[in-house]
Formats: structure tokens, C-alpha cells, sequence
């Protein structure tokens, strides 16, 4: 018996996060966010939050000048 | 994958002088014996250090790098552990300075890419670790296995998503935006009448009001939105007044918004402050906050019976562990009362922030309105207020966090205290103010319309800047919650799919070890979220814990076979296994049987056993002997530490080394005993027969008398020859100068003769190709002469 055909942690994290592309309920700014830092080998709560809040501060700004005209 | 050529070392833990195993040049396998406290496991010590850099049993005491090195060991002396693997590029010293400082001369990535991978491999067991393993806990075992397999990162993600989305939920922004953004609404529906969430619905609301003065066109967008307050404004024939009356409406609007405003934050503050000041007045429990965390965390190594010992887990002081275990319970206690102190505080902290926030935007709305001279004096009251609530934010978000009081100023207090009194007076003066200007009922319109679209535009876009903040908040929370919620299930499925290969091996090499004894089916499952556990059949039916029925010496194979399985399963670098005195409760029957699963399972493996039980020693020699293992018995004494074997070409090694600065004239003593042991055992030489331990006593002057004897009777050529009168002068010098006559030191040259006759005598009976030494089981068939194992030399010897 080999170990040749387990699957690391990694490629379980790896393989999971991929599946999860194209998930309707599962917003693809959050998903790509956690993706990055976990291959970077940095995922951590820390990490996560600070790449979390860069993403919604960039998602107002955008929906802003987005509907920029639309609005009074 | 890699496997050990040389184990050197040197002034580390046990071993003083060069402690050397060489493994050959095809990484043989090695048994080591030695009693209790004769220093073997210096070996292990000095394999887990080099490896790990660690010593757990050490560590764990707090014995670190201070408990390293050799007792003796002078400050130049070195402290080192050398090791050279297969891969040459492997190979390394790593030594410890006098100072405790460790440096290592392989600086290679290579190196270091090696080190980091081993220290998740199974390399070195211990006897005192296999029980350990089984009687872990169910998620210290989950943490273990998780370890050695690699998913700690699978224990990360999830941690790291669920604890993300955690802090998302009570993030103080995500509730003031929602806050904000229901206030917003709100006050849309008291102008509009109806709920207003978009655009479309704020122009359709627009388009109503602005209907009757018929402008021509309706609005749509920014553009026409700003045209048709222009459009409106244009239509007023004094717009001086018009423009007057706004601002009048506007100083006037915001005096009556900020007094609620106002009165919500005094109410807040003094909730906050009343509570928080009772809590944070007792400092030295609001500090205990920052060990709860430590606490809780030596309640639960006590309770999983990690540290047995009677004493503190951290410091390691004497105490009475169950008092220890109570104590702590009560500080638990009285932390988790205050933790949740604090946390309603915050409640109360985040109403009162956010009412200071509401306020302070008010307030600097008002000094941005009150341009007219006549309100200058509430112009600099509230820009004052705005500046005194900007502090107060700060100074709370700072001490809270610190766990220190909060202290406002007292004239800020007072300002804010007085303001809605003097908000109100400015009421009053601004509707005096708009009595004296001499409008139209028309223009009066007018300017209430335009007054209205400018309302509701500023608090849609109060309402929409805040719900978006709040939208992206619930979007990253809600897909959070559902990566979380898809991760747990296949999390769990890989974690037992790997669990089942895992048992597999287990389970087989437990039946090796214990066959038709009615516990089989062995296998490891996940057990709830957090823990793993073995599962077995006993008599037929599944049981688990292992602790429920089976005995030690099976709870021991079962530590034996995990340990086994996972370094089989999942060492991708290490292809050897040092196993310390691992077979301690085993019987007989079960020692042989290990080592045929070592034989069969492990064929390919290096294997380093250890042991301080002679007769599992003698068993391991006849088994492995055969498959070219090697044998060393380790020694211990005080003056040089740990020595292998004692064979004479190791004291060799330890004389030339240790006399460039210590006396050896005890060694060289050693030496003559072991050497002539050697040639009587080779030569058969019969000797006086005597019990046990008495027969490993002989003094050198027995062993060289009846070697000579049985010399002159079987070698004619050997017959008087004067190396052995020469030797029986070293013997004296060699004892005078022993330990056994302190007071006696022999010299140098006189060392230096010692050692050149017993090099002659052992030189008369060896081989110079071989090394070896002529044996009298090798007698050359109707000769009378004996040869060594090549051949090559032969020496005459009567029959």
C-alpha cells in the first residue's frame, strides 16, 4: 500500500475550493479571495478579514460610479 | 528516500568522546543493548535533536538546550551531533555552543527543505510515547494524525473561514451601516409616505411632488434631478429671499433633528459609562480577561491527563495537581462572569458609538448651514460639539480596548449636556427669522418643494451608501457560511478516507502481532467534529475505546502499529525508524512476532531498535543476523560517558582521542582485557569456569596466562615468543597506573609502549586483508592450522 493515491491536505483544500466556482450562492470576490491566500499559504482569520475589506471597500466605490448617473 | 550511512556524537547528553555508529556503506540495520542507564538513549536524544531541533520528553520539562550538553564538557570542548545520510548533500554537523547557541554547517536549501518535510514524519518512537498515542483523547488524536498526514492545513481553512465569518457578523461597521441605513429609510418614509428603495422609485416620488408646477419634463437621472431644482428656483422672483428662507429651514430642520439626536446620546453614554466604570474600577478583574485564554488552556492539559505529574503544567512548581485543577476551575469561573461583563458592555459600547457618530455628523452639518451672522454663535457650538465627539469616540474605542476607564472631559460633558437646549433657543429665532421675510403663498411652495426634493435625495443617499456597505457585508458572510457548511462534510470524508487506508495497515499488522486472539477489524473513525478513535471487534462486536478491553501489552501494539502504519503510509523523505525500548510489556511470544512483521513489512526499511533486555537482544541477533544487521552494546562509566561495545577497536578510537588531554591509563588497562578477550574467544582458549557475571571479570593477567599456555602447546612457531613477556610488563604498567592505584600516574612513553605490545600480540593472531582474527572453528581439513574468515592467513594450531 502506497500513499501515492492520498490526497494532501492541501490538494483537499485545493480540489474543494474549485468545485465551489460557478456556485450560485457563494459570491466569486469572497471565494477568490480565500483561493489567493490559500495558495499563497496564507490563509489565516487576519488575512481573510483584511482581503474581505479591501473587496467591499472596492464593491461600493464600484457600484458607485457604476450607477453614478442613476442616482439624484 | 533517505537513509542514515554515519551517526556521530560528541559531547552531547551521555556520550563525552566520539560516539560513533556506522551503519556501512549499504545503511545496515542496527540492535543496540545496553542496561538501564548506560546512556543509549543519548543516541535518540541526539537523533530527535538533530532532526527537530527538539527534544520532546526534554522540552516538555523545560529541559531545553542547557540539559545538552556533556557534564565534563569544557567550554572549548565541542557539543555536537553529526549525521551523513544517503544523499551526501544531506549530511551535516549541528553543534551547541558553550553559549547554548546552535549552528549547523549544511546551509543548503536542500538542507533545509529536508528538515522542514521530516519534522512531520514518524521516525523515532519511544517506549514512554506508544502508550501516549493510544491514550490520547479523541481530538488530541484527530490533532496528531492530522499532523502527520498534512491536514493541519484542512484544520487551518476551516478555521480561518469559520472564524472570518464570525468577526464579519459582529463587526461594529456591518451594524452601524445597517443602523444608518434603517434610520435613512425611516426618515424616506415620513417625506415620502411610502418605502423608497431605488432610484426609480425615489424619480417616480420626485416626479409627484413637481407635478404641479408643471416644468415640462420629468426626472430620470442626476441631470434632470439638479435641472428641475433650478427649474423650481428660477421660478421664485426674489431668490435672495428664497435662498434665505432655505437656509432658515435648513438651521432650523437641523436644531430639531440634532436635540433627539443629542438626548439618544446622553441616554447611551451614561448607560455605557455607569456599567463600564463598575467593571473597569475593579482593574485587576478586567486584567484577568487577557490570561482566560491561558487558563483555559491548562485546565484542559490537565484534563486530558497530558501532564500527569504533581506540579504546575507551566512552571513545573510542586503542587498538588487535583487543588491545581480546582483552583483553576474557580478562576474560570469568575473570568467567564466578567467576560460576559464585558461583553454586554460592548453592546452598550457600539449604541453609544454609534449615537456619537450620528450626533458628530449633525452636529458638523449644522455648523456647515449656519452661515448667517446671526448663528454664528451656534456655528461654533457646533462645530466645538463635533470636535468634543470625535475625542470621545477615540478615548472610548482606545481604553475599552485596553481594559482601562474611560475618562471624558468634563467641559466637553457640559457642551454636550447644554446643547439641546441652546439647538432649541435657535429654533425659535430661525422661525422669527423666516416671519420677517415676505414671500408668497406660491414662492412659499416653491421653496418647501425644493426644501423636500433636497431630503429625500440626501437620505436616499444616506440609505443607499449604507445598505451597500451592509449588502457587501451579508454577501461575504452568507458565502462564508456556505463554504463553512460545504467544507465540514468533505472535510470529514477525506479525513476518513485517509483513515481507512490507514487502518487497513493498522489492522493487518495488529493481527501479525496478536493472531486469534479475539480483537481484530481494527480501525481508526472519525468521531464527531473534532475527534478520532479506534474502533475494533472484540469477541465478535465492535468496541471502542481501546482502553475498554484490552490489556497494556495490546494497547502497546496498538501504539506500535499506528506508529508503524503512518511511517509506512506517509514518510515521503525518511526511510528509517528508531525505535526506543518499544517492547517493554510485551511477552515472549509477542516480541517475536514484532519482529517478523520488522522482518516482513519493514524489509526494505532501516531500522535502529534499541533496548536494555538482553534476552530480546539475543532474539533480535539470531533473527536479524542473518539479513546483515548490525549489534552494539552500549556502556556507560563516569568518566567516559557513553561507549559502544566496548570491542578493542573502540577503545582504540576513545584512547587516541581522548589522551591528547586526559589521563588513560585505566583505558589502556580496558583495552589489554578486551584484546586478549578477543583472541581467547577466537582461539578457544579454555579457562577455570565461572558463574554469570564472575566469567566477564577475568583480570588480563589470567586471560594473558592462559592464552600463553594454550599458545606453547598448539603453535610451535608462537611457542616463547617474547611479545607475550612484553606484554605481561604493559599489563603491570597498565594496572599500576589504573583506577584501581589512583595515586599512580604512568607516563606518556610509557602509554605509547603499552599500546605498541598489544598491538604486536593481537597483530600475531589477525589477518592484515581481513582484519579478523584467526579462529579455531576455522581448521583447515587434515592440516593442523587455523585461518581467519578470508583465508588468507594461516596460523599452525595442534589438535
Amino acid at each position: 500500500m502506497s500513499s501515492e493515491d492520498i490526497r494532501t491536505g492541501s490538494q483537499v483544500v485545493t480540489d474543494f475550493l474549485e468545485s465551489l466556482q460557478g456556485k450560485d450562492d457563494i459570491d466569486a470576490a469572497t471565494l477568490n479571495a480565500a483561493s489567493d491566500l490559500f495558495k499563497l499559504g496564507k490563509l489565516n482569520k487576519i488575512q481573510l478579514l483584511k482581503s474581505l475589506d479591501a473587496l467591499r471597500a472596492q464593491a461600493v466605490q464600484d457600484y458607485s460610479g457604476a450607477h453614478d448617473a442613476r442616482q439624484p | 528516500m533517505i537513509r542514515l550511512r554515519r551517526l556521530t556524537i560528541k559531547g552531547f547528553r551521555g556520550a563525552r568522546f566520539d560516539l560513533q555508529l556506522d551503519f556501512t556503506d549499504a545503511r545496515r540495520s542496527l540492535a543496540v543493548f545496553g542496561e538501564n542507564a548506560s546512556g543509549k538513549s543519548t543516541i535518540t536524544d541526539a537523533m530527535e535533536w538533530f532532526l527537530l531541533g527538539r527534544i520532546d520528553h526534554l522540552w516538555r520539562e523545560d529541559c531545553k538546550e542547557a540539559a545538552l550538553r556533556h557534564v565534563l564538557c569544557a567550554e572549548g570542548e565541542p557539543c555536537e551531533v553529526t549525521v551523513e545520510f544517503s544523499n551526501p548533500a544531506l549530511g551535516a554537523t549541528k553543534n551547541l555552543g558553550a553559549d547554548l547557541r546552535v549552528t549547523c554547517d549544511n546551509r543548503s536549501a536542500g538542507f533545509q527543505a529536508f528538515q522542514e518535510k521530516i519534522k512531520s514524519e514518524r521516525v523515532i518512537l519511544r517506549h514512554n510515547e506508544i502508550t501516549n498515542i493510544v491514550g490520547k483523547s479523541k481530538g488530541e488524536k484527530r490533532q496528531w494524525i492530522a499532523r502527520i498526514i498534512g491536514y493541519q492545513e484542512i484544520t487551518d481553512f476551516r478555521n480561518a473561514v469559520q472564524s472570518a465569518r464570525n468577526a464579519l457578523q459582529g463587526d461594529p461597521n456591518y451594524k452601524a451601516a445597517r443602523q444608518l441605513a434603517d434610520n435613512a429609510q425611516s426618515e424616506l418614509f415620513r417625506l415620502a409616505k411610502h418605502v423608497i428603495e431605488s432610484p426609480e422609485s425615489l424619480f417616480a416620488k420626485v416626479n409627484a411632488v413637481i407635478a404641479p408646477f408643471d416644468l415640462g419634463f420629468t426626472v430620470s437621472d442626476k441631470p434632470s434631478f439638479e435641472h428641475a431644482i433650478k427649474a423650481l428656483s428660477d421660478r421664485i422672483s426674489a431668490p435672495e429671499f428664497a435662498k434665505l428662507k432655505i437656509q432658515l429651514g435648513e438651521i432650523k430642520g437641523g436644531c430639531e433633528a440634532i436635540v433627539p439626536l443629542m438626548m439618544q446620546l446622553a441616554a447611551a453614554r451614561d448607560a455605557f459609562i455607569g456599567a463600564y466604570s463598575q467593571l473597569s474600577a475593579n482593574r485587576a478583574a478586567v486584567r484577568q480577561l487577557s490570561i482566560g485564554k491561558f487558563l483555559g488552556t491548562g485546565r484542559q492539559l490537565i484534563a486530558s491527563g497530558t501532564h500527569a505529574e504533581q506540579s504546575c503544567p507551566f512552571c513545573l512548581t510542586p503542587y498538588d495537581l487535583e487543588k491545581l485543577r480546582e483552583e483553576i476551575e474557580v478562576r474560570v469561573a469568575t473570568i467567564a462572569k466578567i467576560q460576559g461583563q464585558y461583553e454586554e458592555n460592548g453592546t452598550l459600547k457600539v449604541a453609544f458609538i454609534n449615537a456619537a457618530v450620528g450626533a458628530m455628523a449633525a452636529c458638523k452639518a449644522l455648523a456647515g448651514y449656519a452661515e448667517l451672522e446671526k448663528f454664528s454663535v451656534l456655528k461654533a457650538a457646533a462645530a466645538r460639539a463635533a470636535a468634543v465627539l470625535a475625542t470621545w469616540i477615540e478615548i472610548v474605542n482606545s481604553s475599552y480596548a485596553a481594559f482601562e476607564p474611560v475618562e471624558l472631559a468634563p467641559d466637553g460633558a457640559e457642551l454636550i449636556n447644554i446643547f439641546p437646549a441652546l439647538a432649541t433657543a435657535q429654533v425659535s429665532v430661525a422661525e422669527s427669522e423666516v416671519e420677517k421675510l415676505h414671500l408668497s403663498k406660491h414662492e412659499q411652495n416653491l421653496i418647501e418643494t425644493i426644501t423636500l426634493l433636497n431630503d429625500l435625495k440626501q437620505q436616499f443617499m444616506q440609505y443607499l451608501k449604507n445598505s451597500r456597505i451592509a449588502q457587501a457585508f451579508e454577501r461575504q458572510i452568507l458565502s462564508l457560511s456556505a463554504i463553512f457548511d460545504r467544507f465540514v462534510p468533505v472535510q470529514s470524508k477525506a479525513l476518513q478516507s485517509v483513515l481507512d487506508r490507514l487502518s487497513a495497515d493498522v489492522s493487518e499488522f495488529y493481527t501479525v502481532l496478536h493472531p486469534k486472539e479475539n480483537v481484530d477489524k481494527v480501525r481508526l473513525a472519525v468521531v464527531g467534529e473534532e475527534g478520532i478513535e479506534f474502533e475494533y471487534e472484540f469477541h465478535g462486536k465492535r468496541r471502542s475505546p481501546p482502553m475498554k478491553y484490552l490489556s497494556e501489552s495490546h494497547l502497546n501494539s496498538l501504539g506500535i502499529c499506528l506508529f508503524l502504519a503512518s511511517a509506512r503510509l506517509f514518510n515521503k523523505e525518511a526511510r528509517f525508524l528508531l525505535l526506543d525500548d518499544i517492547v517493554t510489556s510485551f511477552d515472549q511470544g509477542h516480541r517475536r512476532r514484532l519482529l517478523r512483521l520488522l522482518g516482513d513489512a519493514f524489509a526494505d526499511w532501516q531500522i535502529i531498535l534499541l533496548t536494555h533486555e538482553r534476552f530480546w537482544f539475543e532474539l533480535i541477533q539470531k533473527e536479524f543476523q542473518p539479513l546483515g544487521w548490525l549489534f552494539k552494546e552500549a556502556k556507560w562509566d563516569a568518566e567516559n560517558g557513553v561507549r559502544l561495545s566496548g570491542s578493542a577497536g573502540d577503545l582504540r578510537e576513545v584512547i587516541a582521542e581522548k589522551r591528547k588531554k586526559y589521563d588513560v591509563s585505566n583505558d589502556v588497562r580496558k583495552l589489554l582485557e578486551a584484546s586478549l578477550k578477543e583472541i581467547c574467544q577466537a582461539l578457544e582458549v579454555k579457562m577455570a569456569f565461572r558463574s554469570n557475571d564472575e566469567n566477564e571479570r577475568r583480570m588480563s593477567g589470567e586471560l594473558l596466562s592462559e592464552l600463553r599456555a594454550t599458545v606453547n602447546r598448539k603453535c610451535s612457531s608462537l611457542k616463547s615468543h617474547p611479545s607475550f613477556a612484553q606484554l605481561e610488563g604493559s599489563n603491570l604498567t597498565a594496572t599500576v597506573g589504573s583506577h584501581n592505584n589512583p595515586g599512580e600516574v604512568i607516563s606518556s612513553g610509557d602509554i605509547d609502549v603499552a599500546l605498541s605490545d598489544i598491538a604486536a600480540l593481537t597483530g600475531l593472531f589477525t589477518c592484515e586483508a581481513c582484519g579478523r582474527y584467526v579462529e579455531a572453528k576455522r581448521s583447515l581439513a587434515g592440516k593442523d592450522f587455523i585461518t581467519c574468515k578470508c583465508g588468507k592467513k594461516e596460523l599452525e594450531w595442534k589438535s
